[in-house]
């Protein structure tokens, strides 16, 4: 299937954590600055996170050890991005939880040519207009990460979510 | 009518036949006696896809209703079935999801079986030097996994836990069957799952996809981009006495649609998408058919149409959960592209979190929370388009939940009694 051979071997990547603290410490407060901007809920600026053609999806543990391609988003570039942050605060109706995001520490693995890929751990809990929490996702960011003359940016985030069976459903990315 | 079914006619008012008593929804009693009297009753349930498991040994984790199924394929290369609980201490056997092996071995005392499901070992049958064992008229051919009836229509798998189902055929009905021949009408391909828990029970989600009224009035997103409108051409069908229902759509000029959304609140006629390559669909087959909703009694739902080959089937947990597993389902002849194509716009319309179909989780949630704490003898309407079951040559209409509940009442042992 489409890609597949090599969307297995991007996730799977050997990441160790001997790049220069610097960088660790520039790629994790990237990522930390990405789930505020979840958090608080700022979807507008989120796009802005990634590559003009960038790719951002959730991907069900349940396939990728199955070795099967279907994801729950996959948003191909800054134009399918914005599309789902317009649909989610002009069209589509659900329920708007107070969400925190909470990150492990990084692996890292230096590609060369200013692009690191990086895998974090992910923990969202979800709190509903009532005030019970849940957790919403458990899970991994495999993420490309490139570094454009001192700027940042996604050229892909893959959240490998151990929570595939999605707790009621999935509205804002993660 | 037996002291069980008046039992159950006790609990469940059916005071109309266009009304549906929110009681149905919430008791705990009928969800335990729908276990026993639909899901292990006469009907036939989806297991999964022959193609899931296409060698012998492969194998699969499923539910009927509540109970554990394993569909597994033979070293005969047959399809055969069997509920996950070990014929000795009643331990769960096989604890994956998927794989390939030539023995089931149960984790607690390592009875173990063949991929048919017949028992073939177990330790210290004859005891150990000389002392213990089982009697020496135990006979482990009496000892098998309990078998689940297994048949299959174009690739399809369902199993059934009653001898007195009819055949598959029978059951699904000459209307269904053809319909299937048609969408289905080569080898399969699973592209992978999406699943969901959903807070609400089961039976809201069945009635949501017979539901053509809330389409274009809840999903402003397919009334925008023209994937599923009530006023496009379309005719509800149903087998078996309304149990199984199609809700089909029929190409249609474009220009009929416009005037029908004037006084709807969720349509948003200013919205453009910046990528339309999520929505550009392209035809699978050469007819009018635009699109087929296909649902089987009591959880099996299938939608057919652009890309979308989807079966979802409905996992009740409790009266008030289920779990929902997607399968994105493509052709074994068809090339990346088109899988690829499936698999963008699945995402990003279908599924938990698709543009359409999150909306529908939310909905019957807002459902499952009003009707939780209430009791007594409220109840939903189910009027539009009459309160008979027939037929209809249109979309406005709610026929085929009642079509849907006709079927249930036959077996849960309830009556219409003003």
């Amino acid at each position: 299937v489409n890609g597949l051979a090599a969307i297995a071997a991007e996730v799977s990547g050997e990441t160790s954590t001997d790049v220069p603290w610097e960088v660790e410490r520039r790629l994790a407060r990237f990522n930390h600055r990405y789930v505020q901007c979840l958090d608080t809920k700022r979807l507008d600026d989120w796009p802005g996170f990634f590559c003009e053609d960038g790719l951002y999806r959730i991907y069900p543990r349940e396939n990728l050890e199955a070795g099967l391609p279907a994801c729950l988003i996959y948003l191909d570039g800054h134009r399918m991005m914005r599309d789902r942050v317009l649909c989610l605060r002009e069209v589509i109706l659900y329920a708007d939880n107070a969400v925190r995001h909470f990150l492990g520490a990084p692996a890292i693995r230096d590609e060369g040519d200013g692009t690191y890929a990086v895998s974090t751990n992910v923990l969202v809990i979800h709190s509903d207009s009532e005030g019970h929490s849940r957790i919403f996702c458990a899970g991994e960011y495999r993420d490309r990460i490139v570094d454009r003359a001192g700027t940042l940016a996604f050229l892909e985030k893959t959240v490998v979510v151990d929570t595939f069976t999605v707790p009621s459903h999935l509205a804002h990315p993660v | 009518m037996s002291e069980m079914q008046a039992d159950a006619a006790r609990r469940i008012h059916w005071a109309r036949d266009d009304a549906v008593p929110y009681s149905v929804y919430v008791d705990e009693e009928v969800f335990r006696l729908e276990q026993e009297r639909i899901f292990q009753g006469p009907v036939w349930s989806y297991l999964g896809l022959a193609a899931e498991v296409p060698k012998p040994g492969d194998f699969l984790s499923t539910f009927v209703g509540t109970v554990p199924v394993v569909l597994n394929r033979g070293r005969d290369g047959a399809l055969h079935a069997f509920v996950n609980r070990c014929a000795h201490r009643g331990a769960t056997v096989v604890r994956e999801l998927r794989g390939n092996c030539k023995v089931h071995t149960c984790l607690y005392h390592q009875w173990s079986y063949d991929p048919e499901g017949r028992l073939v070992g177990i330790p210290y049958r004859r005891g150990l030097d000389g002392v213990g064992g089982f009697p020496s008229d135990f006979r482990p051919e009496e000892h098998g996994l309990r078998k689940v009836k297994v048949a299959s229509i174009q690739g399809l798998v369902f199993g059934t836990l009653s001898q007195q189902a009819p055949p598959l055929e029978s059951f699904l009905g000459d209307f269904v069957c053809e319909r299937l021949r048609r969408v289905f009408n080569r080898e399969l391909v699973s592209l992978g799952y999406q699943r969901q828990r959903v807070r609400a029970n089961w039976k809201l989600m069945v009635e949501n996809v017979k539901d053509s009224y809330h389409g274009a009035l809840l999903h402003a997103f397919n009334s925008r981009f023209g994937f599923f409108r009530s006023s496009q051409r379309g005719d509800v069908r149903m087998t078996s006495g309304g149990m199984h229902g199609i809700l089909t759509t029929y190409s249609t000029p474009a220009e009929q649609v416009a005037s029908a959304y004037e006084q709807v609140a969720t349509f948003k006629p200013n919205l453009t998408l910046e990528d339309m390559s999520v929505v550009r669909f392209t035809r699978e087959h050469d007819d009018e058919i635009v699109t087929s909703i296909i649902s089987l009694f009591p959880t099996c739902l299938m939608l057919h149409g652009g890309t979308f080959l989807i079966i979802r089937q409905v996992r009740p947990k409790s009266a008030g959960e289920f779990e929902m597993v997607w399968t994105i389902v493509g052709f074994a002849d068809e090339d990346e592209e088109r899988r690829a194509l499936r698999v963008k716009q699945t995402a990003n319309l279908l599924g938990p979190a698709g543009y359409v179909s999150m909306e529908d989780a939310e909905a019957i949630e807002a459902t499952q929370t009003a009707l939780r704490g209430e009791g007594g003898n409220a109840q939903g309407i189910i009027a539009l388009g009459g309160r008979t079951v027939e037929d209809q040559d249109h979309l406005v209409t709610e026929v085929a939940i009642r079509g849907f509940w006709k079927g249930y009442r036959a077996l849960m042992g309830g009556e219409v009694r003003p």
